[in-house]
């Protein structure tokens, strides 16, 4: 559900939860984004960080130089605003995948579940322009909208380990791997972009709200 | 220019500074002391901007030699901090010499020591702040722990011999009691409020489970309305109370970013460094506050350190 007027949530003595939904939808998330645009705009004295998620944003504050009341009546002030406020959208971009075999051990299994053959599951799956919905911890990218068809429940067990760089299908999401860890979602691909390298200045190649699109690739192209 | 020499690294000990902000929105969390007082107490005691970085010192085990004379000070938990075999005293700023030895082998109080060295570290800052969030391999000394045979780099500074001896007054300092001041929170509203009077009345023990992302405690658990027992995922703060699927409370510290556990609340800034010095074991309990009060306790504490930067 969308709200109709944003809700600002206590979340400690410096966190603020500012909620436009309370479900996964592109137009609660295309809210979050400009209100924190909206907010790091205004250079709010006492604003230490913003924190996106799907149907909210956090907002951390420091308590001595801010009021919640204050920092309250300013989201709402901004929230009248929100149509007119122009988010710098990140420059759209191709992320290269190779889909099954070693690097999609799940491919497989997600085609039969669907009756499809791994032909259209990668047809579907790189044949839309998802939107970044959140960062998770070490830059994991949530992506929407996750076609119908391919909505896939998660494994079992989970695997102690996949590789950085994993594309994977958690029921109706889809997301990039940043880093290795344990994973439960099914792993369909694997791209060979560094979508975290703690060598560079900035570590986290992707970037909040952008707009990606998967390019299957082929073993033999790589080569 | 080396400052120390790693002779044995310890359990965890990493180089944190107050923390890395304004990156949370691509999953890189703050990351930073858990005990922030204790190390900008040590930052002053030693001359340095209370933002410097130091080490953070879990438990006992690390040992270090200096290359140089220098002047550094020890605060936070009690780990026996030993210069040459001798126990030197914490909130202090002392004096050590060329191929001294200093060492932590004895728990007595708390979990994590603070160990300011005058000039600071100097590793180089990524995104803004010397911590290490070892997960994602950043900051600190090359995004790690120490490990043996490390060199400590300190910044060249003129040492500020006449701090020698300069001292915290010990009567000063935040009391370790134990409780956790709580603002209720987001989710509250999930939880029965059978279950939520008997949070506030049970102690709740640290678990094995306990680390800079999170702690796991163990006590009666929360009990869910009915209704659902996760959120859509949100941002955090340090010191949120997730309550899992099973009613399990997690208290929030500074490695993770995105939670989907509902929240009864938030552990107060002021209180914070009390879960920082809680080890495996050690018991809490909780006691609701109103806002105001959570800035009152915190302009206290903020205070105290505006004091001791005044003297």
């Amino acid at each position: 559900m969308l709200y109709d007027m944003p809700i600002c949530k206590i979340m400690g003595d410096r966190g603020v939860l500012v909620a436009f939904g309370d479900s996964v939808s592109q137009t609660a998330n295309q809210k979050v984004y400009a209100m924190e645009a909206s907010i790091l705009q205004s250079k709010i004295e006492g604003v230490i960080d913003t924190i996106p998620g799907y149907c909210s944003l956090a907002i951390l504050y420091n308590p001595l130089r801010l009021s919640f009341r204050r920092l309250q009546e300013t989201v709402m002030r901004l929230n009248k605003k929100l149509q007119t406020v122009s988010v710098a959208e990140p420059a759209f971009r191709e992320i290269p995948v190779e889909y099954g075999g070693e690097h999609g051990p799940d491919l497989d299994y997600v085609a039969g579940y669907h009756s499809l053959s791994v032909e259209e599951v990668i047809r579907i799956h790189s044949s839309v322009t998802y939107n970044i919905y959140v960062l998770g911890t070490t830059g994991f990218a949530y992506l929407g909208e996750l076609p119908e068809e391919l909505h896939t429940p998660r494994l079992q067990t989970p695997r102690p380990k996949v590789a950085a760089g994993s594309v994977g299908i958690g029921n109706n999401q889809t997301g990039i791997y940043a880093v290795e860890g344990p994973s439960g979602w099914q792993i369909i691909g694997r791209t060979s972009m560094k979508i975290y390298d703690a060598q560079m200045d900035m570590p986290v190649l992707l970037k909040p709200n952008q707009r990606v699109k998967f390019i299957p690739q082929s073993r033999e192209a790589k080569k | 220019m080396d400052g120390f020499e790693v002779l044995a690294p310890g359990p965890y000990t990493t180089i944190q500074d107050v923390g890395r902000f304004g990156y949370q929105r691509l999953g890189i969390p703050t990351s930073g002391a858990l005990d922030t007082f204790a190390l900008k107490v040590g930052n002053l005691l030693v001359g340095n901007l209370e933002g410097e970085a130091g080490l953070e010192v879990t438990l006992t085990g690390l040992k270090l030699r200096a290359f140089l004379d220098t002047l550094i000070a020890i605060t936070g938990a009690d780990l026996g901090a030993k210069i040459e075999g001798e126990f030197v005293p914490l909130w202090t700023a002392l004096s050590i010499k060329e191929g001294q030895v200093l060492s932590f082998d004895r728990i007595k109080r708390g979990c994590r020591a603070y160990l300011a060295i005058a000039g600071g570290i100097a590793v180089p800052e990524v995104m803004g702040s010397k911590s290490t969030y070892v997960k994602g391999r950043l900051g600190g000394m090359e995004g790690r722990p120490l490990k043996t045979g490390d060199r400590i780099p300190i910044g060249a500074k003129v040492i500020p011999t006449y701090l020698i001896g300069r001292e915290y007054p010990i009567e000063k300092l935040p009391k370790s009691d134990g409780l956790l001041r709580l603002v209720i929170g987001p989710q509250v509203d999930f939880f029965t409020d059978a279950s939520i009077k008997r949070f506030f009345q049970a102690s709740y023990k640290i678990t094995p489970m306990a680390d800079r992302m999170g702690i796991i405690l163990e006590g009666p658990p929360l009990e869910f309305t009915g209704g659902p027992r996760s959120i859509i995922s949100e941002g955090l703060v340090p010191g949120c109370l997730q309550v899992t699927g099973s009613g399990l409370p997690i208290l929030v510290l500074v490695e993770q970013t995105l939670g989907g556990y509902p929240k009864l609340g938030a552990v107060i800034a002021a209180d914070i460094w009390k879960v920082g010095q809680g080890k495996p074991g050690d018991t809490f309990l909780f006691k609701e506050v109103r806002l105001e009060h959570a800035i009152l306790a915190l302009q206290d504490l903020e205070q105290s350190l505006s004091t001791f930067r005044g003297i």
